[in-house]
């Protein structure tokens, strides 16, 4: 298998060194590609147990929604539990269009309505580092679900608010914003937080970013677009590099939860340029007035 | 909007009172460690321990902010002394979990429960901020400005550390 593999890649970079007598991308070099997409994407936090010690990517975080309890699989390398016999083309197919290679329909908590954004560049950069972590044999668990959720759903589900679109700059904005946009939506996925559900669970589009009473355990998610009163408009440029890099806020708090996990998993291995390329996006996000954070929450000391 | 000058008397004046409450109630020298689990406490402290501890994570906060307007030259340096600033912090962060006795989440707060159930960890989380504001107190004592900029880092992911696991999203 992992001679097949090596022998495939070295057939794949004799013929690239044929077609364009350029040096072929080194396989590490792609790995370490693979591995900043890994950390933007936030594959990390949902996959790995890290609170009870699991294994890197071995499963079994488990998320409490309205429609159930789900629980994260194994997507190591591993043959019997995790995704060891999958091909690139399969792993393609799940980011892509959310199905599995026999043809399960993935429920949107494993938010495939983000990554199906991801340029194919990235994706199978991000398919060769999942290939070089270590594999680990332990069993995914089965998701504990309401009887009236099903599988076959999804598809219903899907036609409804789903399009697998991979990610076209928008003209007219600068390389920066486009940038941006593509770390935030196709990548970083803050909108499966930041911005509100309906009752089938799927994203509020007009609401984008402007914060969610009900997000994912319960948290309360706060308004991040551009409106100075209720979401982020008054953060300078340098206070939202501070948050991304150290979790830091302008008030002097550092934050918590699940958006200390974010900053751990993801934000904190920003590029700079990358880091200023969010920011760019973020300042020009539609200021939408939503009260998520009350001003009594904001000092508890009175 | 208060300035900076009341905000450092401020914290001096919460600095004496948490002086003199430790002196009370626990032994200079015993490490946080040996903090005995905190047994349930009487209804009305509660309220008021919760608000004792968010003026004291303010002040935190607050001491934090003002030392990087200082190292970042946003106002002039003789607008403060990031070293005194920095003590502020090594002396409020001495012994974070006495602020937080079982129980004491009815006050608008977002302390979770589970702070109780997983009290070694959240000691441990404590010390460690204790042990980083202490070096940051040192090497800004020192005086070197990037050594200062380093240990706060430093210290700030250990407050994000303990609000990971311990602090409710609000
Ligand atoms: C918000 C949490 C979350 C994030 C973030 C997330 N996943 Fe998942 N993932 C899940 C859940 C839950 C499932 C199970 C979905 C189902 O059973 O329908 C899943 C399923 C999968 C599967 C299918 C495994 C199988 O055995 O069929 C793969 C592959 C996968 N995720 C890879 C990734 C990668 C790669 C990333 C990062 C780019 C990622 N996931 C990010 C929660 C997440
Ligand atoms: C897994 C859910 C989740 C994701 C994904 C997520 N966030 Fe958050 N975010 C939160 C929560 C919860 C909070 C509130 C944290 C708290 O109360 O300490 C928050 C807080 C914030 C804040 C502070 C806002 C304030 O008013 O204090 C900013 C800024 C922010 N997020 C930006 C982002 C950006 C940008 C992204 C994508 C790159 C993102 N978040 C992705 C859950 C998430
Ligand atoms: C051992 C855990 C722990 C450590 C260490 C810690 N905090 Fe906190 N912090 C909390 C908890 C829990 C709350 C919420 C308290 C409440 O709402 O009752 C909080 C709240 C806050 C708040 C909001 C005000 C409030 O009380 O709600 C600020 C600001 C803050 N912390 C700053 C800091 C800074 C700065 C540091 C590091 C120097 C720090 N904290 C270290 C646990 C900790």
């Amino acid at each position: 298998m992992h001679i097949t593999r090596k022998l495939l890649s070295l057939a794949a970079s004799s013929v690239l060194l044929w077609n364009t007598a350029s040096f072929a991308v080194d396989d590490a070099e792609l790995r370490k590609k693979g591995e900043y997409i890994f950390h933007l994407a936030g594959c990390m936090g949902c996959h790995t147990d890290t609170k009870n010690k699991g294994a890197l990517l071995a499963g079994g975080l488990s998320f409490n929604t309205p429609f159930g309890k789900f629980y994260s699989p194994n997507i190591t390398p591993d043959p019997v539990h995790g995704i060891g016999k999958w091909t690139e083309a399969d792993f393609i197919k799940a980011l892509r269009e959310g199905v599995s290679p026999q043809g399960k329909q993935y429920y949107p908590v494993f938010p495939y309505t983000a990554y199906s954004q991801m340029q194919l560049g990235d994706i199978k950069a991000l398919w060769a580092y999942l290939h070089s972590i270590s594999a680990v044999a332990q069993p995914s668990k089965e998701h504990e679900l309401s009887w009236y959720v099903f599988r076959v759903s999804n598809r219903g589900w899907k036609m409804l608010y789903f399009t697998s679109k991979e990610w076209e700059n928008i003209a007219g904005k600068s390389a920066a914003w486009n940038r941006g946009a593509y770390i935030a939506n196709a990548l970083a996925h803050c909108g499966e937080c930041h911005t509100p559900r309906n009752m089938f669970g799927a994203l509020k589009t007009s609401q984008h970013y402007a914060g969610n009473l009900a997000g994912p355990e319960g948290a309360k998610v706060p308004n991040i677009t551009h409106d100075v009163e209720t979401g982020i408009g008054g953060w300078k440029k340098d206070e939202l590099l501070a948050f991304f890099s150290e979790g830091a806020t302008p008030d002097g708090d550092y934050t918590g939860g699940l958006m200390a996990e974010v900053v751990d998993n993801s934000l904190k291995y920003l590029s700079k340029e990358d880091a200023e390329a969010l920011v760019s996006y973020l300042a020009e996000v539609p200021a939408i007035s939503n009260v998520i954070k009350s001003k009594e929450k904001k000092r508890r000391s009175d | 909007m208060l300035n900076i000058a009341s905000k450092l008397s401020l914290a001096a004046l919460l600095v004496g009172t948490i002086n003199t409450a430790f002196a009370a109630t626990t032994p200079a020298a015993a490490p946080a460690a040996a903090t005995p689990a905190p047994a349930t406490t009487a209804a009305p402290a509660a309220e008021d321990i919760a608000k004792y501890r968010h003026h004291i994570m303010e002040t935190l906060g607050n001491m934090k902010t003002t030392i990087e307007f200082l190292l970042k030259g946003k106002v002039a340096a003789n607008a403060g002394s990031i070293a005194d600033q920095a003590k502020v912090m090594a002396m409020l962060t001495k012994n974070i979990p006495a602020m937080f006795p079982k129980g004491s989440t009815t006050h608008k707060s977002d302390a979770m429960p589970v702070i109780w159930e997983k009290w070694a960890d959240f000691e441990k989380l404590a010390q460690d901020v204790a042990t980083k504001a202490d070096t940051l107190a040192k090497v800004a004592v020192a005086g070197n400005a990037a050594d200062t900029e380093a240990k706060l880092k430093d210290l700030g992911a250990a407050c994000k550390a303990c609000h990971k696991d311990f602090r409710k999203d609000n």
